[in-house]
């Protein structure tokens, strides 16, 4: 019997010591959950809610069904901001993820001072927006701007109003944000670069491959999973827009840099017309959500 | 000697406690940012703390003029807004059909405020239905500055600036110049494309022209032959060359810069022209069109609905203290204070800048105020939404003829107006 007890006994030991992990780290999520559901998941729902109904904040909401929604897909202005906003991630993107492995290829190298390199490059991410907007803005002024200065050098005139011209506007909020943000995808794919077993790339190397093939073969293959973070992550916030545009141009020269984050802002907080506001939120959420199970599903990822 | 030490502590707690108990609170949230701004008007702030006997504390926080609209509905939401609140007549009548604001005709005679000598139309945008909602304090009209160096460089005279649309056109002309490229290097007038400078000269020529915004069925008239008018003018200035066009919408760095001659703006920019050590002279609006008129906008101060009357008339008592001493914010922050009292103020008269402001307090008559309609943070929007900002830009750098611009000006306000 009492080895019986002993052996029965064994499971209901590990079954308790398993939930008491389990207990621990939860407890140790616990702060970043409730933070999550307070102000992340709680106001999502909300969000979706609200994007049924006709609110102005002052006062309660008032269900209206899909009536907003309808109202969306008929404006011209939530339209064209949703078309402003695909330009921009198709000018930001691509180069975000292109350059932001190009970075990590590079500080990567065994080169002497590479730690510093490293920081230059990761320092503008630490500055805020609004700095880097005000920044930008001087950079790319017309008439006494750093760009047209040394592009006048090279003979390009007349100068270019960057900001004032709505071919040029979008391009030039698309740079800053290349140059302000790059250096993040940077960093995760120096991590990733670094987890990389030497070991293969030696063996590699001595069956003769070339730094390309080294690339091609074995870098490139190793960073998928870097990948289904990066890319989808980069699109999303490519899709959320709004600081550098507000602070630039706030959506000018004629409307060619209005977003849907504005769009949404705009609504919400100078029309006061929250239900509205919230179903161009519900698509902003569902577009990038799509394209990223799309996308993963691509990668087979999921 | 722990235990004396520990009664002496307790003894300054409570008494600090007791002081707090005393004092009164009025929370006033302004939008009068930039570190200047605020920090100038803290120390008014801290001069009335100091001064008055009833033991009242302004507690200010100042916010963008977009931020506060938002708060201001957001705190009114929650039940929570600031006693007193300064923005522009322009937004009062939003706020009231809000519910926000509370009529303070009785709190007007209790504190004996007197308006006695304050213009006409701004005391008509102070009140909805018959009854004060709004307290004006300042008018900041849009006026001429002109670089005086640049100026005497093109062989005019600085004492005699531009009254006409025609004598305006021939300065900007003078100031303009050339390279051998032909590349211009200096602009007649800093006349940004677009932005809220676009939307205000577009507005003064507006009404130089005979036109309005509204109709009298309640919806947009930007339609009509002045509004034609007007936005031929903006046209035909960027078209001339003499307009430096700004860098990026609504830019005004190239007279800052000393790159143009000319700029129309309001008096808040003296400040920072005058200690950047510019040598620059002010001027009424030049009347380009049929009759006298400029852009300007009044800020005012206004109670808040609270669950409770008893801050009222303690909140009351600090909107009469600042607009009586309106001279030192009006010189600080370049604004035109609209009570007699406070023009009269020496701070006002004898200081060093008054010469400056001396043309913008002389336009006053002239000044024209846009609609304070229910809908105004929307329809006079500064952000990218805006129909009148959009069909402006897209007209000045021609990508849309005048009158289309116009029909898409109208239809978008309509849109914004009609919207339930």
């Amino acid at each position: 019997m009492s080895s019986l007890a002993k052996t029965l006994d064994k499971p209901a030991e590990a079954g308790w010591a398993s939930i008491r992990n389990d207990l621990i780290a939860y407890a140790f999520m616990a702060p970043y959950l409730f933070l999550f559901i307070v102000f992340l998941l709680l106001p999502a729902f909300v969000g979706v809610y609200a994007s049924f109904t006709k609110w102005g904040i002052i006062g309660d909401p008032k269900w209206v069904g899909f009536r907003n929604y309808d109202k969306l897909i008929n404006s011209e202005l939530f339209l064209e901001s949703l078309q402003n906003t695909l330009y921009f991630v198709i000018l930001a993107a691509i180069p975000l993820i292109v350059l932001g492995f190009l970075l990590a290829l590079l500080v990567n190298q065994k080169l002497r001072g590479r730690n510093i390199a490293r920081a230059i490059v990761f320092l503008p991410h630490v500055v805020s927006v609004a700095a880097v907007g005000i920044v930008f803005q001087w950079i790319l002024e017309r008439s006494s701007g750093l760009l047209n200065y040394y592009l006048g050098l090279l003979g390009v005139n007349p100068p270019i109003n960057w900001l004032g011209e709505p071919e040029s506007a979008m391009p030039a909020i698309a740079i800053t944000t290349i140059w302000w943000t790059v250096n993040g995808n940077m960093i995760i794919y120096l991590a990733g670069l670094q987890d990389i077993p030497e070991e293969l790339y030696e063996s590699a190397r001595i069956d003769g491959a070339s730094s390309w093939q080294l690339t091609r073969h074995i870098t490139i293959p190793m960073l998928l999973p870097i990948n289904a973070f990066v890319i989808p992550l980069t699109v999303i916030a490519c899709w959320r827009v709004f600081g550098q545009v507000f602070v630039m141009t706030r959506g000018g020269p004629q409307g060619s840099t209005f977003t849907v984050a504005q769009f949404i802002y705009e609504t919400a907080f100078v029309n006061f017309n929250m239900g509205v506001a919230s179903a161009a939120g519900v698509i902003l959420m569902l577009i990038p959500l799509s394209f990223t199970v799309v996308q993963l599903r691509a990668m087979k990822v999921i | 000697m722990r235990k004396v030490l520990s009664v002496i502590l307790l003894m300054l707690l409570l008494s600090g406690a007791a002081t707090a108990q005393d004092a009164v609170t009025v929370t006033l949230m302004h939008g009068w940012t930039g570190a200047d701004n605020t920090e100038m008007l803290n120390t008014v702030f801290d001069r009335f703390n100091s001064e008055n006997e009833d033991g009242i504390v302004i507690e200010p926080t100042a916010l963008g003029w977009d931020d506060l609209f938002t708060q201001l509905t957001l705190t009114a939401a929650t039940g929570n807004p600031p006693d007193v609140v300064m923005f522009h007549n322009t937004e009062v009548t939003e706020f009231v059909r809000k519910g926000v604001l509370l009529p303070v005709d009785d709190l007007m005679a209790a504190t004996g405020i007197d308006l006695t000598g304050v213009p006409e139309n701004v005391i008509e945008l102070s009140m909805i239905d018959g009854e004060f909602y709004c307290l004006p304090g300042d008018l900041h009209p849009m006026n001429l500055y002109y670089n005086v160096d640049l100026v005497e460089a093109a062989g005019l005279d600085p004492d005699s600036p531009p009254t006409t649309g025609a004598e305006f056109m021939a300065w900007a002309e003078a100031m303009t110049i050339t390279d051998d490229d032909g590349m211009v290097t200096q602009y007649g007038v800093d006349q940004p494309l677009g932005g809220s400078i676009g939307r205000w000269f577009f507005h003064t020529l507006l009404y130089q022209f005979g036109g309005s915004w509204l109709g009298e069925d309640g919806l947009s008239a930007v339609d009509s032959e002045a509004a034609h008018q007007a936005l031929q003018y903006l046209v035909d200035l960027q078209a001339s060359g003499v307009s430096s066009q700004g860098s990026g919408v609504g830019d005004i760095s190239s007279f800052q810069n000393e790159r143009a001659g000319m700029v129309l703006v309001g008096p808040w920019m003296v400040n920072s022209y005058v200690r950047e050590g510019k040598n620059i002279g002010t001027a009424v609006m030049p009347t380009f069109g049929n009759v006298p008129a400029t852009w300007t906008n009044t800020h005012c101060l206004a109670l808040t609905v609270q669950e409770s009357d008893a801050n009222y008339l303690n909140s009351m008592n600090v909107v009469k203290w600042f607009l009586e001493n309106y001279a030192e914010p009006g010189i600080k922050v370049g604004i035109v204070p609209v009570l007699p009292v406070a023009l009269a103020d020496p701070f006002w008269t004898d200081h060093e800048f008054a010469q400056y402001y001396a043309p913008f307090v002389e336009s006053l008559a002239i000044s024209v105020m846009e609609p304070a309609i229910e809908k105004y943070t929307s329809v006079f929007a500064f952000g990218g939404q805006s129909p009148i900002l959009r069909n402006i830009e897209a007209a000045q750098a021609g990508d849309k003829s005048v009158e289309e611009a116009l029909a898409d000006m109208k239809a978008g306000i309509d849109e914004l107006l009609l919207d339930e």
